[in-house]
This record gives structure tokens, C-alpha cells and sequence, in this order.
């Protein structure tokens, strides 16, 4: 890759085009930024909200779509709140993209496990439309997903209805951490949708993307069910500021996750001290 | 095959002098002999030899003597010494300080034959290299100035010349016109300042929207007229090497740090009055520079050897004709002396912390060591080490108050120098933290320094300096806290007799 020599700390300006409300504290913004950004799924961008400064996302949607792109938010901190309050027809500050994403390319002729948890499902909705965009290169997809009530899952609509039925190759396994009354699914930890799995753990990469505990825990019983550290991919949250490997901040050992991640193998990471905190 | 080439042989034994001088002429080579070293070295001084061989263990000036000297004036010179029987450690000495190979005593002419000829070859090699390296870079040429006449030359270079300027707590660098002759020390010891506050700001905007990048070059942030810093030290001048590593490589080039580094010329000096807190022997470098400056001072009785190390500092060296001399075989004696007995002064104020394992493997294997946590309640996370730090990097990008940018319909993100050692600097919006103690904080810095910033820049990210040392409100010693961690060290430290 050839050195990019323009500044790149300049945000381009995106028009927030929509705001979709997932769950009570999580929404969707679309965007249409002022040129088209081409990205890699997984790879990320530094969204800032004008005088609230910048915060790392990695788009939900597809990588096929260039002139649109979808940020999936949790209120979480101050910049994230600001984001919340914008509406539709306002503007945002948008660089990027950044770091390296799922490498699809080794994923061909394999089964795709992906393990989401929360608000970890948004850069997952992005592999998903990328995998389902070239379906007839994979064997199989099984996405497992676990959400802490029925009301905080993510793209619900989507996920609990439309996707399951795109392919007979595509395969849902649901859960939530505490049920109500109207859920008829599983309840129990995402990780207890990896009991009794049907898949070639030999012929197969898992995907994992979620909170920490749910990536360590996830992480553990992937190894259990016999999948080699080099088969289990991870998207790494740290503390990324500027995007380009310099500030310092969400550094791993001797990797930089917003340059050599945010996607890690976790044969890369096993070893840091820090990868679980 | 080699061409003819001039050789000279030292040896205190006349009949290997004799025997020598025979077998290489009948190999077409031109031949001088001397008979002790001080004799070898004023003919060396004389005329160009290609090869010079000498006896190690002769009266007065050795071989390993004549070695050094002869790499010191003349790099490109091919030495091979000659050593008695069973003297290897001096032959392994002899290689590590330049020799080109050593022939065992009593000899037979084919093998001296066979080494010349190497040795002849891998000079040819070499020179063709370097040749094509000076017509990269220009000839590495120095000469002989006054302080008085250098100075004048470097200001007449740009608009802000900075030199080493004595000052009440030590040198700072300070704009030439500002500061009277007397007051210019080129040798002492690096400046309180590290160097990359001229690269680095501590703060800076870099980036404004909704207008554009190029907007912000016009206005005149980047300065566009040369620069020149000079009595740079050795090891500020290896953490700008880092710094160049973080901000030049990669897929990004940091715009701000490329334009200031392009426009600036670098001009280095040989440490003369090394401090207590100095280490960069530890650190496997010397008090003086030998390459990645455009132009290196080092301080001699009659004025300042001037040498350039880049086609910048060449031209400039170039233009120096008024009041220069030529450097002179004595000059480049007294230079060699002079940082000789630098190097031992740090190297003898460090012989009590000297670690007995490289100190990347002591860090490497000692995350459970307790040596962290007692030196960490010492740490007040002032953070003072790494704003102080001249390879220290890390920053943060924010915004300017947020009213004013409102009103005004313009945003402005600031670069601010940040710290690892501030309790916020890994924490993620969600609240997870990997280092929320000041244990986990302290630890960091060094497997930063002396593990995982070579693994990821390929040098250490400590270059000995001293600063951490100096200002450090908890008397942290970063060279003490290494010692500690390993062998004897350590088993000190727990009260265990080693």
C-alpha cells in the first residue's frame, strides 16, 4: 500500500441521511458522506460530532454500498450521547477507513461461525452482508447471537426474521441473557448456543464480536469445541484515537489495533497481557 | 583478482617484515614495512595504503593500537592483524573493532596470500558500495573551523537557528541572536528540552472543518523556511530515529511532522560532561554520533571538527572556505581521545547498574516481578517522564471549546501530547480498562520502551538519556528499577546472597 500523503487527521463532512432507533440505547445513523468511502468489512472510521470531538466506529453495513454507510451506536459516553441527540438533515465529521478487517478472502469454501453479542452485532451485520453478497463462495453460515433482553436485540426485525430465511446454507441460533413474556426463544449466555453445534470445526473460522467478558468466555469454548487459535477471529475494542498507529492508545503488546487490528487472530493476540481488560 | 594495491606491514620482527614485504610483491602489491607501531602509523599518516597488516603484540603502540587508529582516519583501509599462537581473545577483539582477519603466527605464504587477497576483495566490495553511497548522499567531507566562523555559517542558514546555550539549570537550545558567543557550549551534555518539542508540538491543531487540509497549510502553520537545531547529543538524536519511525512510516506520514523534519537541518555534538543520569552505554550507543545528523561538531582544542553526514550538511560544509583548515590526522587523535574518555566516564559511573541480562529478555520475563510494585508507589502519575521523554510519542486528538466553535460555525481538532500514565489513557467508552492501577501503568512503560516498541519500530524506545531520571518527583530510577529486576540484581535486592 502506498503512503497516504494527505492529512490524515481532516475529517470529510457526512450527512446523516437517518436515524433508526434499535433498542433503547442503541441507534442506527445513516450516513451519505460528501465522497463516496470505500472500506473493507471490519475495518473501522472516526466519527466526530462537531465541538464533541471523535470516537471509533466500524460501520453495519454493507461494503458493497459506497455512496451510504450505517453506524450502529450504544450510548455509552459523552460523544456517544452527542451522536444520540443528532438529527436527520445535520451533519457529522467522518475519516477513515482504518486498520485491517475480516480477511473474507481465507474464509472461501469454509463454515463461517459467527458469535455476536449486544451492540457487537454491528460490525457483524456488515461481514454478514458481505459474506451473504458472495454466499455461493462459503459452505455455510451459523450466526449465534445473544442479546441481554428481547428488547436490546439489535436489528431485531432483521435478525430474528428476514435473515434466517435469505438461504438454506444460513443458519440463526438465538438467545438472550433474560426472557419476558413474549419471547419464545432461548435464554441463557451466547455461549450456550455453542452447545451441540453441527459444523466441521476442521472446515471452519469463527468470528466473535461482543463485550469483553463475552469474547473471552465465547473465546474459551470455541478452543474446548477444538477450534485452533488460528481459527477464531476477534474485533478488538480498545481506546483508538487517531486511526493511524501513532497516539498510542490502543496499543496491544506490540500491535497497534487501530493499524495491524481491529480484527486479530487470536493466535496474534493470545500471548498480550491485555488482551481480555 | 585483485589489483595492484599498497600495503603495509607492521611487525617489531624484522624477518617477518622482510618475508611478508616478498610474498605480497610477488603478488604485484607495493610494499612499506615499519618496525614498531608508532613508525607504521606516521607512515600510515604519509600516504594511502589499501591494507595494512600488523603484528597485535608489539612494544609501545599494539596492533589493537594501530587498529583503531587506522579505522579512525581511514574506515575504508583493510587491517589484518597478526597474532601469536593461542592469542584468539585478542584476534575476536581485533574483529570486533574493524580488522578484516588475523593470521596465526607461524604462518605459511600461501595463507598470507589468501588473506590479503580476501581482504583486498572485500575492500573493493566496500568501496564500490560506498562509492555509490556518497554519490547518493555527497562526499562525507569535515573540516577544521573556529566556533566564532561556524556559528556564522549555520545562521546563515534560516531564520531560526537554535544552539546549546548555557543556562541556570543547565544547556536549553536558544535562538542564535539571542544569545552572546560565550554562552555556546558544543560539547557538555544533551539540553534539558528533548528534542522532539521541535518536531512534536506539545500542541497543535491539526485538522479544522467543514473547510479543507489545504486551507490549513496556507496558513501558515507549517514553517516553510529552514530550521536548524544544533548541539543535538547522541541519544536525542536515536529518539528522533524512533520518532521518525512512529510519525514517517507506514501507510500514514504525519503531514505536520514530515514538513518540520524536511525543513530542518540537524546539527549534532559529541557529549563532553556526560550527567548522573546518563546511560546510553547501557543502551548500546556512545556520547557522539557518527551518522543521521546533516552536520556533527565535535570540540577540539583548535576549534570544531566539522563533519557532514548528509548531502545537506555536505554543500554547506562546501561553502566553508574562510578561516577552515583542513582536518588533520593530530585533530582526528586528539577527537578519538577526547570520546574515549567520554565514553569511559559513563561507562565507569554505570558500573553498579550494568544488568546482567540484555534488557529486553529482564523485561520480557518479569511481569510478576515485585519490583514493580514497589517502585510504582513511589509514582505520583505526574506523567512527568513521558512529556519529558524525547521518544515518548503518544497523543490525543480533541476538540476546542465547544461554545466558541458553535457560534463561530468552525471546529478545530487539537493534538495534544498525552500520557500512558494517566489513570484514562487505555480506558474504552464502556469503561473497561486494561491498566486502571498505577502497577499496570508503570509496567507498561517499560515493556513499552524495551519490548514492544522494538518489536513494533525495531529500535528501543529508551535511549538513555537521562531526563525520567532527572525530573521524577518519586526518585524513580529507571536504570535502578532494571538492575533490580534481574540475577544478582534481583537476589540483591530480595536480601538473598547471590
Amino acid at each position: 500500500m502506498t503512503p497516504n500523503l494527505t492529512n490524515p487527521y481532516q475529517p470529510i463532512r457526512a450527512q446523516v441521511e437517518k436515524v433508526i432507533q434499535e433498542t433503547p440505547n442503541i441507534r442506527t445513523f445513516v450516513l451519505r458522506p460528501r465522497t463516496p468511502v470505500v472500506f473493507q468489512t471490519g475495518q473501522f472510521i472516526e466519527l466526530t460530532v462537531p465541538g464533541f470531538g471523535e470516537a471509533p466506529f466500524t460501520p453495519s453495513s454493507s461494503p458493497e454500498i459506497e455512496e451510504q454507510m450505517d453506524v450502529t451506536v450504544m450510548k455509552a459516553g459523552k460523544m456517544t450521547a452527542a451522536l444520540h441527540g443528532v438529527q436527520p438533515g445535520e451533519w457529522v465529521g467522518l475519516r477513515g477507513p482504518f486498520g485491517l478487517g475480516y480477511p473474507i478472502g481465507d474464509f472461501v469454501g469454509k463454515e463461517i461461525l459467527i458469535v455476536g453479542g449486544g451492540v457487537g452485532l454491528a460490525p457483524l451485520r456488515s461481514l454478514f452482508f458481505a459474506l451473504v453478497h458472495r454466499l455461493d463462495m462459503y459452505e455455510r453460515i451459523v450466526f449465534c447471537y445473544g442479546a441481554r433482553t428481547p428488547s436490546d436485540i439489535v436489528y431485531g426485525k432483521a435478525i430474528l426474521e428476514e435473515w434466517p430465511k435469505l438461504d438454506s446454507r444460513i443458519v440463526f441460533r438465538m438467545t438472550v441473557d433474560k426472557g419476558d413474556d413474549s419471547w419464545k426463544g432461548n435464554v441463557g449466555l451466547v455461549t450456550t448456543t455453542l452447545d451441540n453445534l453441527d459444523v466441521s470445526v476442521a472446515n471452519s473460522v469463527a468470528v466473535v464480536c461482543g463485550p469483553p467478558i463475552m469474547m473471552k468466555f465465547g473465546t474459551l469454548k470455541l478452543l474446548s469445541l477444538g477450534y485452533q487459535p488460528e481459527q477464531i477471529y476477534l474485533s478488538m475494542e480498545k481506546n483508538m484515537s487517531c486511526g493511524i498507529g501513532k497516539c498510542g492508545h490502543c496499543q496491544l503488546g506490540k500491535y497497534y489495533v487501530c493499524r495491524d487490528g481491529p480484527v486479530f487472530s487470536y493466535d496474534q493476540i493470545k500471548d498480550a497481557r491485555e488482551t481480555w481488560d | 583478482m585483485v589489483a595492484e594495491a599498497n600495503v603495509l606491514v607492521i611487525d617489531d620482527e624484522e624477518t617477518v617484515c622482510r618475508s611478508c614485504a616478498r610474498i605480497l610483491s610477488e603478488k604485484g602489491h607495493k610494499v612499506a614495512t615499519a618496525l614498531n607501531g608508532e613508525e607504521g602509523l606516521r607512515q600510515f599518516g604519509e600516504s594511502h595504503f589499501d591494507l595494512v597488516i600488523s603484528d597485535l603484540k608489539m612494544p609501545g603502540t599494539g596492533g589493537i593500537g594501530v587498529l583503531r587508529q587506522v579505522k579512525e582516519r581511514s574506515p575504508q583501509t583493510a587491517v589484518i592483524v597478526i597474532t601469536g599462537y593461542s592469542s584468539v581473545g585478542s584476534a575476536i577483539e581485533a574483529m570486533k573493532l574493524g580488522a578484516a582477519d588475523y593470521i596465526e603466527k607461524p604462518f605459511t605464504p600461501d595463507e598470507l596470500a589468501t588473506a590479503a587477497a580476501l581482504a583486498l576483495e572485500r575492500r573493493a566490495e566496500r568501496a564500490a558500495v560506498a562509492l555509490e553511497r556518497r554519490e547518493l548522499i555527497g562526499e562525507k567531507t569535515s573540516v577544521l573551523v573556529g566556533r566564532a566562523a561556524f556559528r556564522e555559517i549555520i545562521e546563515g542558514v534560516g531564520r531560526d537557528v537554535y544552539v546549546p546555550r548555557r543556562r541556570e539549570k543547565g544547556l536549553r537550545y536558544s535562538l542564535a541572536g539571542q544569545c552572546p558567543e560565550e554562552e555556546v557550549l558544543w560539547g557538555e551534555i544533551r539540553p534539558v528540552d528533548p528534542l522532539k518539542v521541535f518536531f512534536f508540538d506539545p500542541r497543535r491543531r491539526v485538522a479544522a472543518y467543514p473547510s479543507a487540509w489545504s486551507e490549513i497549510v496556507s496558513g501558515g502553520e507549517t514553517p516553510e523556511h529552514a530550521r536548524v537545531i544544533a548541539g543535538v547529543k547522541r541519544c536525542d538524536l536515536q529518539a528522533l530515529d524512533a520518532l521518525d519511525r512512529v510519525f514517517l512510516e507506514g501507510d500514514f506520514i504525519d503531514p505536520f511532522y514530515k514538513a518540520v523534519r524536511d525543513n530542518t537541518l540537524i546539527v549534532a555534538s559529541d557529549c563532553s560532561n556526560p550527567g548522573p543520569s546518563c546511560s546510553c552505554v547501557l543502551m548500546g550507543l556512545s556520547p557522539f554520533c557518527e551518522e543521521g545528523f546533516d552536520l556533527n561538531v565535535s570540540e577540539v582544542a583548535e576549534g570544531l571538527i566539522v563533519e557532514a553526514g548528509s548531502e545537506r550538511g555536505g554543500k554547506l560544509v562546501e561553502t566553508i572556505v574562510e578561516g577552515a583548515q583542513q582536518v588533520a590526522p593530530s585533530h582526528l587523535e586528539e577527537r578519538h581521545e577526547r570520546r574515549d574518555q567520554v565514553q569511559e566516564i559513563v561507562r565507569t559511573g554505570l558500573a553498579d547498574l550494568q544488568p546482567e541480562e540484555p534488557y529486553e529478555e529482564l523485561v520480557k520475563h518479569a511481569a510478576d516481578s515485585p519490583v514493580w510494585e514497589e517502585n510504582a508507589e513511589r509514582c505520583v502519575g505526574c506523567a512527568a517522564c513521558t512529556q519529558i521523554c524525547p521518544t515518548c510519542h503518544c497523543f490525543y486528538l480533541h476538540e476546542q471549546a465547544q461554545e466558541k466553535a458553535r457560534v463561530e460555525g468552525r471546529y478545530e481538532i487539537i493534538r495534544t501530547w498525552d500520557s500512558c500514565q494517566y489513570p484514562a489513557f487505555a480506558r474504552v467508552a464502556g469503561g473497561a480498562n486494561p491498566r486502571k492501577s498505577v502497577r499496570e501503568r508503570f509496567l507498561h512503560r517499560y515493556t513499552d520502551k524495551f519490548v514492544d516498541f522494538k518489536e513494533a519500530y525495531g529500535v528501543f524506545g529508551c535511549t538513555g538519556c537521562g531526563r525520567c531520571v532527572d525530573v521524577c518527583m518519586g526518585k524513580i530510577d529507571m536504570r535502578e528499577v532494571l538492575y533490580k529486576l534481574g540475577g544478582t540484581g534481583a537476589a540483591r535486592y530480595c536480601g538473598v546472597k547471590a
